[in-house]
């Protein structure tokens, strides 16, 4: 067929040997492999040269000119990430300003209760309300005072990091 | 007595260990010293890869933005090298499937079976050619073949991977990327093969 008078045994080797030879040419054969693959190349004449042929090839591969870097890539990403980095940091340390500017807050607004208790015996008579109903009042209010101090650092957070700004 | 060489080595070994460790903590210097070091490597992996200088160098940014951001979950007992090549696959890979889906498929050109079929010993005008060293149109050819082709034949010769790296950094079975660097040469030299008959070779 080819001209090499090869037996079926031979061509079946052959072809179980087609995979090994590219990759005995990249270099990345294991021993065993690799033995079998030279094995092989001794007594057939088209791999050696297929072998051959594939060796040149994966050494134009290596050879290959090495591009470089810009010179200034390494500084520019430098500065990319040191920019990423300080909007972080100053994120951090807005939520963190935030967070204490709302526990602030919600400490003033607790620390109102015994006043409002002192305006208790006042508003009972003035508006004929039961104990337990002024007590729904106050905690009502409280509740609604902490809840408006967590929208607005919401809402302040939220305008901090659209606008980029820090505190 | 230490020699002067195994001293630098060791403290180079060292100061690189050092400098992931301080990589975890997300310490600007310590990527630094890494971005300097693997800087031509990275750049080149990605030239190959997307092949447009300004995209290779926009790429190469956003490995190391994705460095700085995951470096708290980097395991300092893998290796930083792949580790780094995964990071830079997967940005490469995402913005090929964006820009251009065809060129990642792996179609063999009609050539390849006839050469695979029956080695030629017919005198090799390629063998020749090559022995010439003109590389040039070796890179050529690779330029233009699919980006999984590209990516393996520059992972083995060019950053000199064995097939356990490279299967890590594609996070591929060993089975696979033997495959993909077996078809990748053999399409090469159809590609190469064709273009000399044809007299395309430039
Ligand atoms: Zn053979």
């Amino acid at each position: 067929m080819n001209g090499f008078g090869m037996d079926d045994l031979d061509m079946k080797a052959h072809s179980e040997i087609r995979e090994l030879l590219t990759l005995a040419a990249a270099g990345v054969l294991d021993a065993a492999e690799q033995r079998q693959v030279e094995e092989h190349l001794v007594q057939c004449e088209a791999c050696r040269a297929e072998f051959q042929s594939l060796g040149r090839l994966t050494g134009a591969l290596q050879k290959q000119i090495m591009p470089q870097a810009p010179r200034s890539l390494v500084q520019q990403t430098r500065r990319i990430l040191e920019l990423r980095l300080q909007a972080q940091r100053d994120r951090r340390r807005s939520y963190f300003f935030l967070g204490a500017l709302a526990v602030l807050g919600w400490t003033f607004t607790l620390l109102n209760w015994p006043l409002l208790r002192l305006m208790d015996g006042p508003l009972i008579r003035a508006f004929n309300l039961s104990g337990t109903q002024l007590t729904w009042i106050w905690t009502t209010y409280i509740l609604a005072a902490w809840l408006g101090t967590a929208l607005a650092a919401a809402i302040l957070g939220k305008r901090f990091q659209q606008e980029g700004r820090t505190l | 007595m230490m020699s002067p060489l195994v001293e630098t080595m060791l403290g180079a070994t060292l100061s690189f260990e050092t400098e992931v460790t301080r990589l975890r903590g997300g310490d600007m210097d310590a990527i630094a010293t890494l971005m300097q070091r693997y800087q031509h490597r990275l750049y080149r992996y990605m030239l190959r890869m997307v092949r447009q200088p300004a995209t290779a160098e926009d790429l190469f940014q956003q490995t190391w933005i994705r460095v700085m951001e995951s470096a708290g979950s980097y395991d300092p007992r893998r290796s930083f090298e792949r580790w780094l090549f995964a990071i830079a696959h997967n940005l490469a890979i995402d913005h090929l499937r964006r820009r251009q889906p065809e060129s990642l498929d792996e179609e063999l050109p009609s050539g390849e079976t006839r050469v695979d079929a029956t080695p030629s010993t017919a005198p090799d005008v390629l063998a020749q050619l090559l022995a010439e060293e003109r590389s040039t149109f070796v890179a050529q050819a690779v330029a233009e073949m699919p980006a999984t082709f590209r990516e393996v034949l520059t992972l083995r010769f060019e950053e000199e991977m064995k097939l356990e790296e490279i299967a890590e950094v594609l996070a591929l079975p060993l089975g696979m990327v033997k495959t993909r660097l077996h078809r990748a040469l053999k399409s090469l030299q159809s590609v190469l093969r064709t273009k000399l008959e044809t007299g395309k070779l430039s």
